[in-house]
């Protein structure tokens, strides 16, 4: 007699919890279904918008797939594998977008580097970060225009000291308050800058070939 | 069963309790993982605010719906599986439609899970009492939790950047507008996480404070 209210009891709780999992996993489903395409054209117009902010702005264009994905190993610095974007300036001439990750104070930043065929440095954004804030921050363009020095940088012109802070002998000019993140920063532009160069060096002697 | 011989508060009491008198961050001190982490100026408090208010009312009404059929047994984790349903439904909005709110709240909605002040609200209020009546005691604690972000957001706005309101147009579209600007620039401590915690404690001092006798 006890066993079987016991028993009752459980199923009920049971099928209970089991009718609200089952409304539970249906609203999910319609959720996702309805959210879905406008969550994919968000990241693409994202990434649309952040790769032209690289180049100059609204009018180039950049196609969303990495054509290249280079092991991190061609990067000194790069925290994990480096994706290559082809891209066209506004005026038509042919760009790049590389994406690396390097290591900042608390966490990898982002950052999208643009570059032509001469290895010229077309611009630089950070994607995301977890620097801190007021401090390391600023390298966000929303921030400030710190991060606008790099535009126009070219590996061929800069020796190695170069590469640097100004406080540690360098070109750059650093962030009140924060010495890693724009070393972070200057480490990760320096390695994209130096293999703008190296390949654009390559093709050049095939060329010659 | 002696859930149903509670009887249900007045409208008046559950707005209240939930705003003022069994505040949901001042009084009851739940929920401070989300509110010590987002807080840094009053349009994230505001956004993170707006995203608990909506899940804790809808939890409340979908707890109540179903208090017939979560037993004893499976309350835990019923509730935990409809918080979890809603906070999912909520974060797939607002990638959809508020990309830019998202990127900035983005970390911080999942946080929402982990308030306890909505298992709490399940648990006390929700599983014991009619649909109405829990949807107005979501509203209730929901509002009263969501000014406290937004008292906190300001404090440490305006403490640590100089600015109030900076960046609205995040949650309302339109401009990206600075807001009200008075300095450039300003206590950097407010916007670090000690800067939470002194705002929140500087806020509770001024409920005990001017606050006593409503409870």
């Amino acid at each position: 007699m006890i066993v079987t209210e016991s028993r009752r009891e459980s199923l009920t709780a049971v099928l209970g919890f089991a009718a609200i999992a089952l409304v539970c996993a249906g609203a999910l489903t319609v959720t996702y279904q309805i959210t879905a395409p406008a969550i994919r054209e968000n990241q693409q117009a994202l990434l649309v918008a952040n790769l032209t902010r690289v180049l100059d702005g609204e009018g180039a264009s950049a196609e969303t797939t990495p054509y290249r994905i280079v092991s991190a190993a061609e990067f000194p610095g790069a925290e994990s594998e480096v994706r290559l974007f082809r891209a066209t300036k506004k005026n038509g001439e042919p760009a790049e977008v590389a994406e690396i990750s390097v290591l900042g104070y608390s966490g990898p930043i982002v950052l999208l580097v643009g570059f032509v065929a001469d290895g010229t440095v077309t611009g630089v954004r950070v994607v995301s970060h977890r620097e801190t804030p007021g401090l390391g921050d600023v390298i966000e363009r929303d921030k400030s225009t710190w991060i606008e020095q790099f535009d126009g940088v070219n590996a061929q012109d800069l020796e190695d000291a170069d590469w640097a802070l100004i406080d540690d002998g360098g070109n750059f000019s650093g962030l009140t308050g924060a010495s890693i993140t724009p070393r972070a920063v200057i480490r990760a532009v320096e390695a994209v800058a130096r293999f703008a160069t190296k390949t654009t060096s390559v093709t050049v002697e095939q060329v010659n070939e | 069963m002696n859930s149903d011989v509670r009887t249900t508060p007045a409208t008046g009491k559950i707005w209240r309790d939930g705003i003022w008198a069994r505040n949901m961050a001042l009084v009851q001190l739940l929920g401070l993982c989300p509110l010590l982490a987002v807080t840094t100026s009053v349009v994230n408090g505001l956004g993170l605010g707006l995203a608990t208010l909506v899940v804790v009312t809808a939890s409340n009404t979908l707890v109540s719906t179903c208090r017939k059929l979560i037993k004893p047994a499976t309350r835990i984790p019923a509730y935990v599986l409809i918080i979890a349903t809603l906070v999912t439904c909520v974060e797939l909005g607002l990638a959809a439609w508020f990309p830019e709110l998202n990127q900035r709240l983005g970390i911080f909605v999942p946080l929402i899970v982990t308030n306890c002040a909505i298992v709490a609200r399940a648990e006390i209020f929700a599983s014991k009492q009619p649909i109405l009546a829990s949807i107005n005691d979501g509203l209730a604690t929901g509002t009263g939790f969501m000014l406290v972000l937004v008292a906190v957001g300001a404090l440490r706005e305006l403490i640590g950047q100089g600015s109030l309101f900076a960046q609205l147009g995040l949650l309302f579209g339109g401009q990206a507008s600075d807001g009200l600007n008075f300095a450039d620039g300003a206590l950097l401590l407010a916007i670090l996480p000690p800067g939470a915690f002194f705002a929140l404690a500087l806020l509770i001092i001024l409920k005990n404070r001017y606050g006593r006798g409503d409870s």
